[in-house]
């Protein structure tokens, strides 16, 4: 105890003393924050992964759910589903009852108006173009050859067709580019011209 | 806590005991030729820190000025002094040092003695089972005494009487400046009166001579009872050196021996200031071994304190990496089980595996699966755009607003070309306004839509005769809302 004690009085050894006192725990200190940081960090690892896994599980069940729609896609779906779709069919049944009426039974602006609006002419039709193919997808767009006329809901409709509506064999359609214009038909009845409707459409094989 | 200060003389010890306010508790003379080693037991018995003192002649003084006050500067001209004072560089020289603040600047006062004088002390003292926990020397002593007792601003020349010698000391704030000690005591007094008289004297003048003819306050402590007496017959003979005043200590009159112990007190007095204020002779060679065991065991202490303190750190910490890295196995066996169930592989996580391998073993496992599907749409589609621009109510809130029409693009996609392209939509709208202020309101309410509208790119803004155009980029959407749309 008097050699230890000696040591600790003398001035020289004064910082060598504090020195020997604290370092055990300088050293646990040292230790403890580098387990500290280990652990933080495999913790973080951890939550990275499991946000990660979280994050591959979404993918691979979109995928499937995806693929269980599209796969074997009609090659057929336009011509089936949209081509064949009519526009306009509240001002068609308001002309149809105006024109039974005596009074506008020879009415020229009326039947023309009629007649355009009911004819081929206001129906979607596509030409495919540059088409590409690979083992598993075909893909090709699809641009609208004429302006159709119809009103804000059959363009809501329109679209949610082609982009949202879950039919089985159905294939995945972009909108690549669509334009729309507003327009007064000659009967001032509140029409939209679709002057544009470009498609990317793929078709999946079967698995 | 109690202090002591020992005076010891030729025969006898003075003891003066105080208390830490400083009040005097006792007074005790012990005689040593009667031998009473008991008696000085029972003193130093008390709790009490005791403090002893050298001779005036084994204690040199000496004085300088140091003209600066700056701390830093002040001490390594001290450092600097005690090299040169030690002119011999004899590591048995002992030069202590105390600094006195002056008008300007500082005078260093050193205290010069050699440790064999201190090893002789103490070993005398020893003989009486003393050893003290600190040795200051006799001239301090006084200083401490005169300046606590009988404070003045003026120079003080004391003159402390022992049996066989006699301390001549000059004292100024505090501190002593000059000192002279000579070997006529109180017993020579009846015989070698004018002997001793002219020792005063001389030391008087030659004290005078260096302080520019100062004249000093006269006091007389020690062992002569006829302070007073004697102080007047000196002023008398030698008034251009010496004069009197008349303010005694209000103690001597409990204390009527109060001078005769004046060194004790002294010692006693100055052993209650901080340890560093105070001087202390005993180097470490001559340490009193129970303040070395005492400093010893308080390392030792530190020491163990410091070392439990880790231990509880280490354990802790210990047992709380085992509880986390327990809880980390388990959520990534867990992990491990889904991985399994979903994607049907063939992991299998051993839990009393480390850590870090199993961590890394699954890591691989899951970034093995992380290949991207390219055709799931992660653009806003137009459907979601109308949907949003009709729910928004924009053109309820602008009436006056009127679209003319609407574009959206898919200008970039992941495609079979391009796999890895990203998504890119643009939103174009034309519409007319009553007036510009109402278009650029319908504006600034687009732009203030970051859920849907990428505002990092530029809204563009342009203005024709009859209509306004609007341009912009839509927010791709998240994981979770481009899977399941």
């Amino acid at each position: 105890m008097i050699k230890i004690g000696s040591f600790f009085l003398q001035k020289k050894n004064f910082f060598k003393a504090l020195c020997i006192i604290f370092l055990p725990l300088f050293i646990t200190t040292g230790y403890v924050i580098h387990q500290y940081y280990s652990l933080k960090q495999t913790q973080e690892k951890i939550n990275h992964l499991i946000e990660f896994s979280n994050e591959v599980f979404l993918k691979r069940v979109a995928k499937e759910k995806f693929l269980s729609l599209h796969e074997n896609s009609s090659p057929t779906f336009i011509e089936e589903q949209l081509e064949p779709l009519t526009f306009l069919a509240k001002e068609k049944d308001s002309l149809n009852k105006i024109s039974s009426h005596p009074a506008f039974t020879n009415n020229a602006l009326l039947q023309s108006r009629l007649q355009k609006i009911s004819s081929n002419t206001n129906k979607l039709s596509f030409r495919q173009e540059s088409v590409l193919k690979t083992a598993q997808v075909i893909e090709s767009e699809e641009n609208l050859t004429q302006i159709i006329e119809l009103d804000y809901s059959e363009l809501c409709n329109l679209i949610h067709l082609i982009e949202k509506a879950y039919i089985k064999g159905k294939p995945q359609f972009l909108i690549k580019e669509i334009e729309v214009k507003a327009s007064n038909s000659n009967l001032n009845n509140q029409t939209l011209h679709l002057t544009k409707l470009n498609l990317i459409k793929r078709e999946f094989k079967k698995r | 806590m109690y202090y002591t200060g020992i005076d010891f003389e030729e025969n006898q010890i003075l003891f003066a005991t105080i208390n830490n306010k400083c009040d005097l508790i006792d007074l005790k003379t012990i005689e040593i030729a009667s031998k009473k080693h008991r008696s000085v037991k029972q003193i130093y018995n008390k709790p009490t820190q005791l403090t002893s003192s050298l001779s005036g002649k084994d204690v040199l003084i000496k004085t300088e000025n140091i003209k600066s006050n700056k701390k830093k500067e002040i001490h390594q001209i001290i450092q600097y002094q005690k090299q040169s004072l030690n002119t011999l560089n004899d590591a048995s020289f002992l030069v202590l040092s105390e600094t006195q603040k002056q008008s300007k600047d500082h005078q260093a006062i050193y205290y010069i003695s050699k440790e064999s004088h201190v090893k002789n002390h103490l070993n005398k003292l020893k003989e009486f089972n003393i050893d003290p926990d600190r040795v200051t020397c006799d001239t301090k002593a006084l200083s401490q005494f005169i300046s606590t007792l009988y404070p003045n601003k003026s120079y003080n020349f004391v003159i402390h009487i022992k049996k066989l010698e006699t301390l001549c000391v000059v004292i100024k704030d505090n501190h002593p400046i000059f000192s002279y000690h000579f070997k006529l005591g109180n017993k020579h007094l009846e015989t070698k009166l004018i002997d001793w008289e002219n020792e005063v004297t001389k030391a008087g003048c030659s004290f005078q001579s260096k302080l520019e003819d100062q004249h000093f306050r006269l006091l007389i402590t020690g062992q002569n009872q006829n302070y007073a007496e004697k102080e007047i017959d000196i002023c008398k003979k030698h008034p251009q050196i010496f004069y009197r005043t008349n303010n005694n200590s209000s103690l001597e009159n409990k204390y009527p021996l109060l001078r005769k112990y004046a060194i004790s007190i002294g010692i006693a007095l100055e052993s209650t200031l901080h340890k560093n204020s105070a001087l202390q002779f005993r180097s470490l060679s001559n340490y009193p071994k129970k303040l070395i065991k005492q400093a010893g065991m308080k390392f030792s202490a530190f020491f163990a304190l410091s070392l439990l303190v880790s231990t509880f750190l280490f354990t802790g910490t210990n047992w709380l990496t085992k509880k986390s890295q327990k809880q980390f196995q388990q959520t990534l066996v867990s992990l491990s089980e889904n991985e399994k169930n979903i994607f049907n592989n063939k992991i299998q996580l051993d839990p009393n595996k480390n850590l870090k391998d199993n961590l890394y073993l699954l890591e691989n496992e899951i970034y093995k699966n992380r290949k991207n599907f390219p055709y799931l749409n992660y653009a806003k589609t137009a459907s979601d755009f109308l949907s949003w621009f009709n729910n928004q109510n924009f053109l309820k809130n602008y009436p006056e607003i009127s679209i003319q029409s609407f574009s959206y693009q898919l200008l970039n996609y992941p495609n079979l070309n391009n796999i890895k392209s990203p998504n890119l939509v643009r939103i174009e709208i034309n519409f007319n306004a009553n007036n510009q202020q109402m278009a650029k309101k319908f504006y600034n309410a687009l732009s203030q839509e970051r859920k849907m509208i990428n505002t990092s790119k530029d809204i563009h803004w342009s203005q024709t005769e009859e209509s306004y155009k609007i341009s912009f980029f839509l927010n791709n959407n998240s994981l979770i809302e481009g899977s399941f749309q």
